[in-house]
């Protein structure tokens, strides 16, 4: 058993906390330890069973093995393109050039990466570019990824904590890992600033204040509020809105990722990776939308491959958005999905054909996927081509972090500026950040996108944290931690003493119906004016849930209100935000403002949280800027976006190359390039 | 059309005080798996059934269950997969402590995981490259398929019913160990450990762990009898033992010691 | 509805213990009754001591011939199919095939996945004597020689003949069984290991690709070393039941030419 926490943390030794221990979360870990700050690991579940298992497809990094010319330069252009310029560049800058760095670390940490004939590493396509830069092992990247780091954590779970003279302090490793602990909130001192966290461990279902000279956030996304989608169930945003509701900034939550191919399914959409589509997969509808023949018996002549045919330079691995809207407007507009005899009905299905392969590449390549999809629908895609539809996958938004722009442009590593939040002390990093991806998420962005927050992250909480023993800010009274404690302890009584006649989970299936229906791929004011209206009307009725798990160990009814709560939250930030947004941008598309609004859209939405009193409902206060501080030191930061590396211009994917100007030009500056590359 | 059916459910209720099977009835619906069955129970008819489970497409290793008696991902089993008219029993897995219901306490495992000495690459080739062929990482690919749902560690009777958890690697850490063995750039020699403490010599091969392994990794013939074979190479073969002698043997990799653990294993 | 409750010892252990509702004890049982049998058979044949040379044929169980006129006189006869069987007997009891099956059919340790074993017995794999199952890989030398003497036996079958060259059934009966021994022994997991297994790098190694190829072949082989293990049997058991029948007259060996 780990030394029991009361407040102070551990008794010698300070330490910071990290909450997640999904790959962010755990590289956090890892550069913390390097940097000699022990940490205390927080994670809702065992580490290796966190959400960034799910990623199939494949982590990029502009290696240009292939000689195509390719560069970090061209990849921070095409992500910023992709994300439709939403994104602020020198944090795109600052990964995309450290990206093959990263890959070549995770080599070396055993990740078994697919080959090339000369035993270099392969590199897939994936959306948003023409090249060939994503790295991949099998089809269970990500997983592959977490289990490496998870080997890396697991050592210094092992190593022993040194003083500052270098000699072992008795009984102190380098990580502690409390798993299956729910994050309550954050512990405030007096100054407002984040001196530790309160967590529940959801076995004996005590809840405990913890200490740490800085907090990290890296818990994820909030899929799940949209009910059906290619999340975990974890991915609530939970921890994300508990800090929200604290006072940190909340930015961009409006711009939500819906992952064109997913099998459909009752309750849970089976992810069908991107990669389907990078080695080879088309996509396509019968002409004749009454055709009523099998997939694999349609001829050539009588497909419509309708995202080659639009978007000849990109084909089928046009970004997300763009892809996930056709097929939308395939099924629902024009009522052209795929035919089904027996219904007599156009199914929300369109065809993912990946037949024409050779089933040799796909068994080494895809085998992991394929295998999902002949499990849950009974077919085998190797000879027929799959039926998938739309499912919600990713949350650009995310808390609100601060970057040190560097003078070429990049981000300046271990300043304590970057990834933190708006609250002192508290940092955030991976998806649950806002940071990398604009207004969309260019394919195997994602995995890298963790991994750089999380050598960002480290390294700045590490600086934060020598500057304040430096200033020896430390010491909290006890009595700060007894008060947060207490009052989460209420307030998960007061949970356990709902007597009300709501069933939260129904409550969840509304609002996920909702949310799911009538904002994610299309959205228009009318409705979202509703939406809000019902989100409204679900806080109200969840504060009458009946609870009828009184169990005082493993309780999983009342967690999930206190979730349900929280998801609320996250969803009327979502709404609001794009209720609010009049223009057409990446992942968020009105049809009645067509356009992307650059004069007054340009920039990032700020959230800020109002509590409502009572009975009343919460509320948003939008922002302009941002101020806060580090150790006295006054921040700012406005809301206008950085574009200050690639100037923003229309997004189109109709002509080759249109994402990638920059790889034109490169050609003459091969010096250039091999310097970033040192760089990484 | 499948037509809406019910199906019977005895599902396990109860904590380390004692439990019992509890009966209960669903509603199905086409591609119905078992965890929906479960979560339907949870929603409608007992909101204080434990279960655990994550992500519902067979990646993260959550939702272990033993369905009819047999250890599964209740994710990824189909209510199809059954005979209709006859109860399913679902049940925790044996082998691990419960916590309650269906959810059991398998750090045991974690346990072991941090035992094991961690990767060590060789340095960098000269061009700074770190070249390895895939026919080389093949192999280990097939062991880092594993998802780590254990349900491998709870059929083994070697765990199941000798109760060595905290003394045989078991087969999830036998492939893990036979993966970093495999590595064409590993630097570390596990072997002995292998042999002294992770005891790959409790397996007596009667490959239940590749009959429930559901990424169908084939744990026995690929990882565990491999590394068997390699442990016989270096400490039970008499005639290698003899050309070692003369010829000196073929390049060592460095011995490993098992990690200095803070806590004692089998505390709890 | 939640209502009826069960109390019963729902996490079944002991001997049989479990919740599987399938006919998990048929597969162990079979095994059990085919192994049994083949071991009293054989057992029988190698107290028989007659009846396994006919012509140019020998009975595999007797293979090569051995002169066992030294022990004359002992209080049990000794046969020469009670030496030779010490070899492949060996190697099956020690394959990583057999294991399994006997495991699970004679020590129930375990019966089945997820069924209980008898209570309260001690386990402590492979200790005392039975480290030697560490030792498969000599047993799988001695196998390999044997499928020498067995080729050999094959094709004396077929030009062993005073008057030329014959196909009989008996020659095809030999050949099949020389085969399918091939096929078990090539397929054997430590053949498997030594073949190439125990190569961490074939990109480097020495012949490496060559060795990576022919560990390919025979991954290929061991897939299937549960038919070999036993088609092969039943071969060594027919082989020579063939040839006990053509000894005592009651089949005549039939020429094709």
């Amino acid at each position: 058993m780990p030394a029991k926490p009361n407040g102070k943390g551990s008794e010698k030794v300070r330490r910071v906390i990290v909450v997640g221990g999904g790959l962010a979360g755990l590289m956090t870990v890892i550069k913390l330890c390097e940097a000699g700050v022990p940490v205390d690991l927080f994670s809702l579940v065992p580490v290796k069973r966190s959400h960034s298992v799910c990623a199939q497809g494949g982590i990029n990094a502009s290696v240009n093995t292939k000689g195509e010319g390719d560069s970090p330069a061209v990849h921070l252009e095409e992500t910023v393109y992709g994300g439709d310029f939403l994104a602020n560049q020198p944090p795109v800058k600052g990964m995309a050039d450290a990206a093959p760095g990263i890959v070549f670390m995770l080599d070396r940490m055993g990740v078994p990466f697919n080959r090339t004939a000369e035993g270099l590493l392969d590199f897939r396509r994936f959306g948003g570019t023409l090249f060939h830069r994503t790295a991949f092992a099998g089809a269970t990247t990500g997983q592959q990824l977490l289990y490496a780091l998870d080997e890396q954590v697991r050592r210094y779970e092992t190593l022993d904590v040194e003083d500052s003279k270098g000699s072992v302090i008795r009984g102190e490793k380098m990580v502690r890992k409390f798993e299956l602990w729910d994050f309550l909130s954050i512990v405030r001192d007096d100054d407002g600033v984040a001196r530790g966290i309160v967590a529940q461990d959801l076995k004996s279902m005590e809840i405990e204040a913890f200490s740490g000279e800085a907090v990290c956030l890296a818990t994820g996304g909030c899929g799940i509020v949209f009910g059906r989608s290619t999340n975990s169930v974890i991915n609530t945003g939970t921890a994300a809105a508990a800090v929200y509701r604290q006072g940190a900034c909340y930015a961009n939550g409006e711009f939500i990722q819906v992952h064109p191919t997913a099998i459909p399914g009752a309750d849970k959409l089976r992810l069908i990776s991107e990669s389907a589509r990078g080695e080879g997969g088309r996509v396509w509808v019968p002409r004749d939308p009454r055709d009523a023949r099998k997939g694999r018996e349609i001829p050539e002549k009588d497909r419509e491959y309708f995202l080659e045919e639009k978007y000849p330079g990109y084909g089928n691995l046009v970004p997300r958005d763009i892809a996930a809207r056709e097929l939308f407007k395939k099924c629902f507009h024009e009522k052209r999905g795929v035919y089904d005899p027996k219904t007599k009905k156009n199914e929300n299905e369109v065809y993912l054909d990946l037949t024409h392969m050779p089933e040799e590449m796909l068994r080494k390549k895809l085998a992991g996927i394929l295998e999902i999809y002949e499990k849950f629908v009974g077919e085998d895609p190797y000879t027929n081509p799959m039926r998938v539809f739309p499912a919600v996958h990713y949350s650009m938004g995310g808390l609100w972090v601060d970057f040190e722009r560097s003078h070429s442009g990049s981000l300046v590593i271990g300043s304590p500026r970057n990834q933190a939040t708006n609250i002192e002390g508290l940092y955030a990093c991976g998806e649950c950040d806002y940071q990398y991806h604009g207004a969309n998420r260019l394919g195997a962005n994602s995995l890298l996108s963790c991994i750089y927050g999380g050598m960002a992250a480290g390294p700045a909480i590490a600086t934060y944290v020598k500057n304040m023993r430096k200033a020896s800010t430390g010491d909290t009274s006890k009595s700060v931690f007894e008060a947060a404690r207490k009052r989460e302890e209420d307030h998960y009584k007061s949970i356990l003493d709902m007597e009300g006649d709501e069933n939260p989970y129904v409550l969840h299936q509304e609002l996920a119906e909702t949310m799911l229906r009538d904002c994610t791929i299309e959205r228009d004011n009318g409705v979202l004016d509703k939406v809000i209206e019902k989100i409204d009307d679900i806080e109200l009725r969840a504060r009458k849930c009946g609870v009828t798990d009184q169990a005082t160990h493993a309780n999983q009814g009342a967690p999930f209100i206190r979730h349900l709560f929280n998801m609320v939250v996250i969803a009327r930030v979502i709404a609001q935000g794009a209720r609010n947004r009049d223009e057409s941008r990446g992942a968020h598309f009105k049809p009645a403002f067509e356009k992307r609004d650059d004069k007054n859209w340009l920039r990032t939405t700020l959230a800020m949280h109002e509590a409502g009193e009572g009975n009343q409902n919460n509320s948003i206060k939008y922002v302009r800027g941002i101020d806060y501080s580090i150790h006295g030191a006054p921040m700012h930061a406005s809301d206008a976006v950085d574009v200050s590396l690639v100037t923003p211009r229309v997004r189109k994917y109709e002509t080759a190359g249109a994402a990638s100007e920059t790889a034109k030009k490169s050609d003459d500056h091969e010096d250039e390039k091999s310097e970033n590359r040192a760089e990484a | 059309m499948a037509a809406e059916r019910k199906a019977q459910l005895k599902v396990y209720r109860g904590d380390k005080e004692g439990g019992e099977l509890k009966d209960y009835e669903v509603e199905t619906y086409p591609g119905m798996v078992v965890l929906d069955a479960i979560h339907d129970i949870q929603a409608k008819q007992e909101p204080s059934l434990a279960v655990r489970w994550n992500c519902k497409a067979g990646r993260c290793g959550s939702c272990s269950a033993e369905i009819n008696g047999k250890p599964k991902l209740m994710c990824m089993t189909r209510m199809t997969s059954f005979p209709e008219n006859e109860p399913i029993t679902v049940t925790p897995m044996k082998s691990f402590p419960i916590i309650k219901d269906l959810v059991t306490d398998v750090s045991s495992n974690f346990r072991m995981a941090k035992k094991i000495p961690a990767f060590r690459p060789r340095p960098k080739e000269a061009d700074g490259t770190w070249r390895m062929q895939q026919e080389d990482i093949d192999r280990i690919q097939e062991f880092r398929k594993c998802i780590e749902c254990f349900l491998c560690q709870d059929t083994c009777h070697v765990i199941r019913d000798h109760g060595k958890a905290e003394d045989f690697a078991g087969p999830r850490f036998l492939i893990a160990l036979a993966g970093l063995d495999m590595h064409p750039l590993d630097t570390l020699d596990r072997r002995e450990l292998v042999k002294d403490e992770f005891k790959v010599g409790y397996c007596n091969i009667t490959r239940c762990c590749t009959e429930v392994c559901p990424e169908h990794i084939n744990i026995t013939d690929n990882g565990i009898i491999p590394m068997k074979e390699r442990v016989a190479d270096d400490y039970f073969d008499p005639l290698r033992w003899v050309i070692r002698k003369f010829t000196g043997g073929p390049e060592k990799k460095e011995k490993a010691h098992l990690p200095v653990l803070q806590e004692k294993t089998g505390s709890k | 509805m939640a209502s009826k409750s069960v109390h019963l010892p729902v996490l079944q252990s002991g001997l049989g213990g479990t919740l599987r509702r399938d006919a998990w004890w048929v597969g162990p049982a079979i095994t059990f009754v085919l192994l049994s049998a083949f071991i009293v058979y054989s057992t029988w044949r190698a107290f028989e001591n007659a009846n396994f040379l006919y012509g140019p044929y020998l009975s595999p169980l007797y293979s090569p011939l051995v002169d066992t006129s030294w022990a004359k006189g002992w209080p049990i006869p000794v046969s020469g199919a009670m030496i030779i069987l010490i070899g492949p007997g060996s190697f099956r009891f020690t394959c990583y095939y057999y294991r399994k099956a006997y495991y699970r059919a004679f020590a129930m340790d375990p019966p089945a996945c997820a069924v209980g074993e008898p209570r309260g017995h001690s386990y402590k794999g492979e200790r005392g004597l039975l480290i030697f199952q560490n030792l498969h890989r000599f047993t799988l030398y001695v196998a390999i020689g044997f499928l020498f003497f067995l080729w050999h036996d094959a094709i004396k079958g077929l030009v062993g003949w005073q008057d030329g060259v014959h196909l009989n059934v008996g020659t095809l009966v030999l050949t099949m069984n020389a085969f399918l021994l091939s096929g078990y022994t090539l397929s054997c997991h430590a053949f498997r290991h030594l073949v190439g297994g125990n190569v961490n790098s074939y990109s480097t190694a020495t012949a490496g690709m060559l060795r990576y190829k022919i560990w390919q072949k025979v991954s290929k082989l061991n897939m299937n070393h549960m038919a070999w293990a036993w088609t092969s049997l039943f071969g060594v058991g027919l082989t020579d039941f063939y040839i006990r029948c053509v000894c005592t007259g009651a089949i005549h060996d039939m020429r094709f030419f």
